[in-house]
């Protein structure tokens, strides 16, 4: 019973991330119709943005001194990080493209995608290369300055996996015989505090209405005097922002990123975002806490290698019996 | 000066030259219709003049200022609203948030409420309505929704696409007598027709549009007891 109870709770936290980086691919699917399979890799960035800050914290002693902000700021920096970034991407490999054919869309996000990982990976190369950048025979930034550029720069990327500093330690709290460590509830809570604000986001702020009319038709959008290319830039933000926070959220609870870690919990989180019917906000809530719960079970009886099987069975068998999801619309034109 | 003038304007579809020069103006406190068969070029006009098309050639002015090359929500705040051609309401909004979003351009937000109220005077049938997803109400009820979402904008200008279609003899007139009313309240009208008599009824002035140019135009009146109008459009002779 313990162990249920403590497996459960373990779906969920799983569950946790992949609803909080579904959520974006149901939004950017909700409004502009397309999948973006670079979603994974931003996931990724914030992953990044957040060691990055959490390493500069702690080697400063500050992480000792004010945990609570430290863990604050490290959220922050990830979810601005990887909002940025979906930002970014959304106005350079997805805006030009948004008359093509949704194949040139797809073949934009896969680039992308492998682009992100790239670019994290090389980072330092980069450093290296800004570092010794001369002009006449003289480098264009002073030694210190370019020995900050590497040093930043190999901190921040880089091919090798990193490990985030143990912010919370393995403590927890006992109830009974069951034991829940407080990052497992610090991550179920944060998640469910995003989730239940993008809700009243969406549903009742003049943004979120503005989401919802585009998401339904664009050109009778921009005839309220929607600027329609804000409202999708904002979409890519919010569900980045959202998607940074999960990488914040797998550092400190798997300690370990590096720059493809965005491929399983990419591929999971949107078949969660099929599951629940993509373009359905509470649908991607939904299929994500089934598919952690699933993949937990699944553990129970099967060997652990299967794990990941399981999720790609449930999205196939979910595409055969109902691909509009389980919340999805049943004409199939799910809006947000 | 006219409020709106159309120069000249030629639009293409790709390759496809919809309206080959199209010239007319409305001025100030004005119905004026546009007329003309299926295919005519009067949609392609008014995505024009909104901005959800770009003329390759020629101009048109509002309020003497150039909006060729604006983008549909600056066009908005210019202080024209459309009536889109088949109604397009937000399904999933309720017909309440529908006319939020019809004030969204707005920057006086407190008067909004009053507008609401406003609207829901010319609309009764929208207020028992209005917590309703837009998508359940009837094809008339939307066109109600259309028009008073449009009107939630405060434009000087409003552009009516066929708001006449699929609707009942009766709810049409009572559409047309709203139209009436709000031009009366100081809103001028574009309006679009393909139910000739009942625009040419409540129009000042009408042009006749015949594959994408202005082949007539004139009085209601004199367009009324034209030959070729009355053959073509109105079915008399
Ligand atoms: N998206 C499009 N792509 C290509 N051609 C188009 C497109 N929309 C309209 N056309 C063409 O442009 C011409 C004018 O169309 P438009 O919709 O303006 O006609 P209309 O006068 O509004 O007709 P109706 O009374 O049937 O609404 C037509 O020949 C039409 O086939
Ligand atoms: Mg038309």
């Amino acid at each position: 019973m313990e162990k249920l109870i403590e497996q459960l709770i373990n779906g969920l936290t799983v569950g946790s991330f992949y609803a909080l980086i579904a959520l974006g691919y149901t939004m950017v699917y909700g409004v502009l119709s397309m999948i973006n399979f670079a979603h994974g890799d931003i996931f990724m960035v914030g992953a990044y943005f957040g060691y990055f800050t959490i390493t500069q914290l702690s080697n400063n002693g500050f992480s000792e001194s004010h945990p609570v902000l430290a863990i604050i700021f490290t959220f922050l920096a990830g979810a601005l990080g990887a909002a940025l970034t979906g930002v970014t991407v959304e106005r350079l490999a997805y805006r030009p493209l948004r008359k093509a054919s949704r194949l040139a869309t797809l073949i934009s996000a896969i680039g992308t995608s492998i682009f992100l990982q790239e670019f994290v990976r090389l980072i330092p190369k980069f450093g290296e290369i800004l570092a010794s950048l001369s002009i006449a025979g003289k480098t264009i930034f002073p030694p210190s300055w370019g020995n900050a550029i590497i040093d930043v720069t190999k901190t921040f990327g880089g091919a090798m996996v990193k490990t985030y500093p143990g912010l919370l330690g393995t403590d927890g709290i006992r109830l009974g015989e069951v034991f829940i460590s407080y990052s497992r509830i610090l991550i179920m809570a944060i998640a469910i505090v995003f989730m239940v604000l993008l809700f009243i986001l969406v549903r009742y702020t003049k943004l979120g209405k503005a989401m919802r009319a585009v998401s339904e038709d664009k050109d009778t959008a921009a005839l309220m005097g929607i600027n329609v290319n804000r409202i999708i830039s904002s979409t890519f933000f919010i569900g980045s922002a959202l998607a940074g926070i999960a990488g914040v959220m797998i550092g400190i609870f798997y300690l370990q990123i590096k720059p493809t870690m965005g491929f399983t919990p990419g591929i999971k989180a949107f078949t969660s975002a099929v599951v629940g019917g993509i373009g359905n906000i509470p649908g991607a809530m939904l299929g994500g806490y089934i598919l952690g719960l699933a993949e937990v079970i699944s553990i129970q009886f099967l060997p652990a290698v299967y794990k990941d099987t399981v999720a790609f069975a449930i999205l196939i068998i979910m595409l055969i019996v109902k691909p509009t999801g389980i919340l999805g619309g049943r004409d199939g034109k799910n809006k947000l | 000066m006219a409020l709106l003038e159309v120069k000249n304007i030629k639009t293409y579809y790709g390759n496809i030259c919809a309206l080959k020069g199209v010239t007319f103006e409305v001025n100030e406190g004005e119905i004026v219709c546009l007329i003309g068969s299926n295919g005519a070029g009067k949609t392609t006009t008014l995505k024009s003049i909104t901005g959800l098309l770009h003329p390759a050639e020629g101009s048109i002015l509002f309020n003497g200022r150039d909006i060729t090359c604006m983008e549909p929500h600056q066009i908005v705040q210019e202080g024209i609203a459309m009536v889109p051609e088949g109604r397009h309401v937000f399904s999933k909004l309720s017909t309440l948030e529908n006319l939020e979003m019809g004030a969204y351009s707005r920057k006086d937000n407190n008067n909004i409420q009053h507008d609401v109220e406003n609207v829901f005077t010319l609309f009764p049938r929208l207020k028992e309505r209005s917590k309703q997803s837009a998508g359940t109400l009837s094809g008339g009820e939307q066109q109600m929704l259309a028009i008073a979402r449009a009107l939630m904008a405060k434009p000087k200008l409003l552009l009516l696409d066929e708001p006449s279609m699929g609707l009942a003899p009766l709810l049409l007139e009572s559409i047309f007598e709203n139209v009436k009313e709000i031009n009366a309240q100081g809103t001028t009208v574009l309006l679009v027709e393909q139910n000739t008599k009942l625009a040419l009824a409540i129009a000042h002035r009408g042009y006749v549009l015949q594959t994408g140019e202005v082949n007539l135009s004139g009085k209601t009146q004199d367009l009324q007891n034209n030959e070729l109008v009355k053959k073509t459009y109105l079915g008399t002779t």
